[in-house]
């Protein structure tokens, strides 16, 4: 094949642009660290890379919302200790009422007074400014001495629930959504469901130490058992929503460092191998550019007379 | 007899000077041209002139300048053009897909697939605090700048047509000018030719104007018994011996879209191009681009839609008068190039639906909307679409079907970058056949130079020597 001039310049043109083309797209990866800078250089990485972002975003949220629930599960737990200690204190006190005859039964209802106010105050406990016990009426304040029935007592509840049963929820994985709240009436006012009216066991007993109704004391020790335990059953399923949030935390951590290793697999530069393959690219086009300069310039002419 | 042959020797010898002056000004076009683009190395080819006769024998009379040759191989420049409308077809395709994909800015974290994730998640957070005006008002901010990530998209997609529409205006005039070219360098061709001799560098300029036509369109061309050459494209005469005819740029309605053709200008007759630059343009204008268009907008649709099915069934925040906000769209807009937050939501954080909608119904039978404060099923709901398979009959989330726009449009510019890398190795075979025929070898032309000059003095040698002998010829008298 006849060589001509133009060809020979043009040969090594190309030859050294595909050259360049080579350590340029090496240099481009190198310099942002990325394998995939456009979904050309990877389709399949792309949306794999793109999916796994998601994922990533998707788990975060989840660790936010897991956070946020086991802080309202542990005010939910504190609350119920303190319903838990003012009944064992009220339990004390009537066990004094009933089996010492010297004591001043007067003293001890209005002492009993104060532990059903303290009790009120627990079951309006707020977290970040929501009432936790009002079921999803969160603005509303669940829980109100009934003045009247106090004063003039007909045989209603001592204490209103102005809450609802509802539950607020939180999302804690893909597949798991939890109802967070306790609504109070599963602690507090149970009567409907088979359980007792601790606000009222609690009045009652101090009716029965003002009235000096020893019969009425005694029997008050037994109700306040059966308010304990179901303080203690509220409790213990509090627990357990507790720890299944615990439970997806983990999983999360550890998900969140598979998913990780993944994303960086396929998005990321490995430099060892990128900056070998740019050192070689280089070399060679060190190599196209010698070469080309000796190929360019001699003819016929360098050596005519 | 003497006083003929010394003429006839005379006149061999300078025949022979001529010639040879003749080969070295051939010889010296060719040097001077060696980097002139598609020119064609000539060479003159010589002949022993016609014989004289005698009585006794037949005498030579020196040599002729027969004519002076182009070397051109005119079936290799078919196969060339067609595959440089091949290549030049394929290159401006993959530049086009290259622009797409930077409009589009994925994977990255500032893209429209993150604005969709956050967007989602913002409605779990919001979930968390429905009481709160805050989280109303990060998830307002938030559909804000995922709403405009949608219309910027679509917007620079529009933009994108219309700089092609441009392009494809210049590159029409572009082909009308080389018709045009044409059209003239057939008229001088035919004159030069029709006196004899050949037109050998007005044919290498035809040629170079129909390779760049070739660039532009898939061209049919053929050369008449005159030595004009007819050119036609997508089955319509441009170029006949004198006459171009000019196209135009026509925009149309198709299915509720702009497209756009090629027509003569006057007679309104249909270009169909099928190659070339002019085919890549209208390709992008009028499938790739609206491609993607539709497909994004089949996003934002299904997000507009799907959100506000479930937005509508929830309540807000009590507003003023103690009536609940409901019923209220969260989107307004129907795709991507108009989507954005309801004027409802717009105006007030509270009109933000979190909370299931409840019923009451007085003694009367009068119903109240109203709501729980702590409720947030609607906003789970809603964060939930982020996974919920709502498109493709059930098979695909909203984030997946973006995320397929993107697979397609990775997949999309991979082919005509690898289409253009091998049309390109194809195209340089064609490039080097042809150079190798009608290109002009330095070494070659040197050669010749050498070869002409030495016949030149060996000519002039036999004149001097003749000289001589008729000198003593005179002298002898």
């Amino acid at each position: 094949m006849r060589i001509t001039d133009s060809f020979r310049t043009r040969s090594v043109i190309e030859q050294l642009n595909t050259g360049r083309e080579r350590v340029t797209d090496l240099q481009e990866k190198l310099a942002t660290g990325k394998r995939i800078n456009r979904p050309s250089d990877d389709p399949l990485g792309a949306t794999t890379s793109l999916r796994l972002r998601s994922l990533l975003e998707s788990n975060k949220q989840f660790e936010d919302n897991i956070i946020d629930s086991i802080s309202h599960l542990e005010t939910t737990e504190t609350a119920l200790n303190d319903v838990h200690t003012i009944l064992l204190d009220i339990k004390d006190i009537a066990t004094r009422g009933a089996n010492d005859a010297t004591i001043d039964r007067d003293d001890l209802a209005s002492n009993v007074d104060l532990l059903l106010d303290n009790m009120i105050e627990v079951g309006n406990t707020k977290f970040q400014g929501k009432y936790i016990f009002g079921g999803t009426k969160t603005l509303t304040k669940p829980y109100q001495l009934n003045k009247n029935e106090r004063n003039f007592p007909t045989g209603d509840p001592i204490v209103n629930n102005y809450g609802n049963m509802e539950y607020v929820q939180r999302q804690l994985n893909e597949n798991t959504i939890i109802d967070l709240n306790t609504p109070g009436s599963t602690i507090f006012d149970k009567e409907a469901q088979g359980g007792v009216n601790t606000f009222n066991i609690i009045n009652d007993l101090r009716v029965a130490l003002e009235s000096d109704n020893s019969e009425n004391i005694r029997n008050s020790i037994d109700k306040l058992s059966s308010a304990l335990d179901q303080s203690l059953k509220a409790f213990t399923e509090v627990g357990l929503k507790k720890q299944i949030a615990i439970f997806n935390q983990d999983r999360f951590s550890a998900q969140n460092i598979n998913v990780k290793t993944k994303l960086s697999s396929i998005e990321d530069t490995d430099f060892g191998e990128a900056f070998i393959q740019f050192k070689t690219e280089e070399n060679a086009l060190n190599s196209a550019l010698s070469a080309g300069a000796r190929v360019i310039s001699p003819s016929l002419g360098d050596y005519l007379r | 007899m003497a006083v003929t042959g010394i003429r006839s020797a005379f006149n061999s010898a300078t025949s022979g000077l001529h010639a040879q002056l003749t080969g070295l000004n051939v010889t010296g076009h060719n040097i001077a041209n060696v980097n002139t683009e598609g020119y064609s190395r000539q060479n003159v080819v010589l002949a022993a002139s016609d014989p004289m006769r005698t009585v006794k024998f037949v005498f030579g009379t020196g040599v002729t300048e027969q004519a002076i040759r182009r070397t051109r191989d005119a079936f290799i420049d078919q196969q060339y053009r067609i595959q440089l409308s091949n290549l030049s077809m394929n290159q401006m395709l993959e530049a086009d897909m290259e622009e797409l994909q930077t409009i589009f800015n994925e994977p990255s974290e500032t893209g429209l697939r993150y604005q969709l994730s956050a967007f989602f998640d913002g409605w779990q957070e919001l979930a968390n605090d429905p009481e709160s005006e805050v989280t109303r008002y990060n998830i307002r901010e938030s559909a804000k700048v995922l709403a405009e990530s949608f219309q910027r998209v679509d917007e620079q997609m529009n933009i994108m047509g219309d700089n092609i529409d441009f392009e494809l205006e210049l590159k029409v005039k572009e082909m009308n000018d080389l018709g045009r070219k044409i059209a003239d360098l057939n008229i001088k061709i035919n004159t030069v030719e029709s006196g004899g001799s050949q037109a050998n560098d007005l044919r290498d300029e035809r040629d170079r104007n129909l390779d760049s036509l070739a660039n532009l369109a898939d061209i049919v061309y053929a050369e008449g018994s005159n030595g004009q050459i007819n050119v036609s494209a997508g089955g319509v005469t441009l170029v006949s011996g004198a006459s171009s005819l000019p196209i135009e740029v026509e925009t149309y309605q198709s299915a509720g879209e702009l497209k756009v053709r090629l027509k003569t200008m006057g007679q309104k007759l249909e270009v169909t191009v099928n190659n070339g630059e002019l085919k890549a343009l209208a390709k992008v204008r009028n499938e790739i681009i609206p491609k993607y268009r539709e497909a994004l907008d089949s996003v934002a649709e299904a997000l507009i839609s799907e959100v506000n099915n479930i937005h509508k069934q929830g309540v807000g925040l009590k507003g003023s008068l103690n009536e609940i906000p409901h019923n209220n769209k969260f989107f307004s807009g129907t795709d991507a190039s108009d989507i954005w937050i309801s004027t409802a939501v717009e105006n007030d954080v509270s009109a933000i639906a979190v909370a299931e909608r409840v019923e009451v119904k007085d003694e009367y039978g009068n119903v109240t909307i109203t709501g729980m404060a702590g409720n947030n099923k609607i906003g789970l709901q809603i964060g939930e679409l982020k996974r919920s398979l709502v498109l493709n009959n059930h098979t695909a989330s909203i984030p997946d079907s973006f995320n397929v726009i993107i697979g397609d449009l990775g997949i999309e510019a991979n082919k005509y970058k690898d289409l253009a890398l091998n049309q390109d190795s194809m195209l340089n075979q064609f490039r080097n056949i042809r150079e190798s025929s009608s290109g002009v070898s330095l070494d070659e032309e040197f050669t010749n130079l050498i070869k002409y000059q030495r016949a030149y003095q060996a000519s002039a040698r036999v004149i001097t020597t003749v000289s001589e002998m008729y000198e003593t010829l005179v002298t002898m008298v």
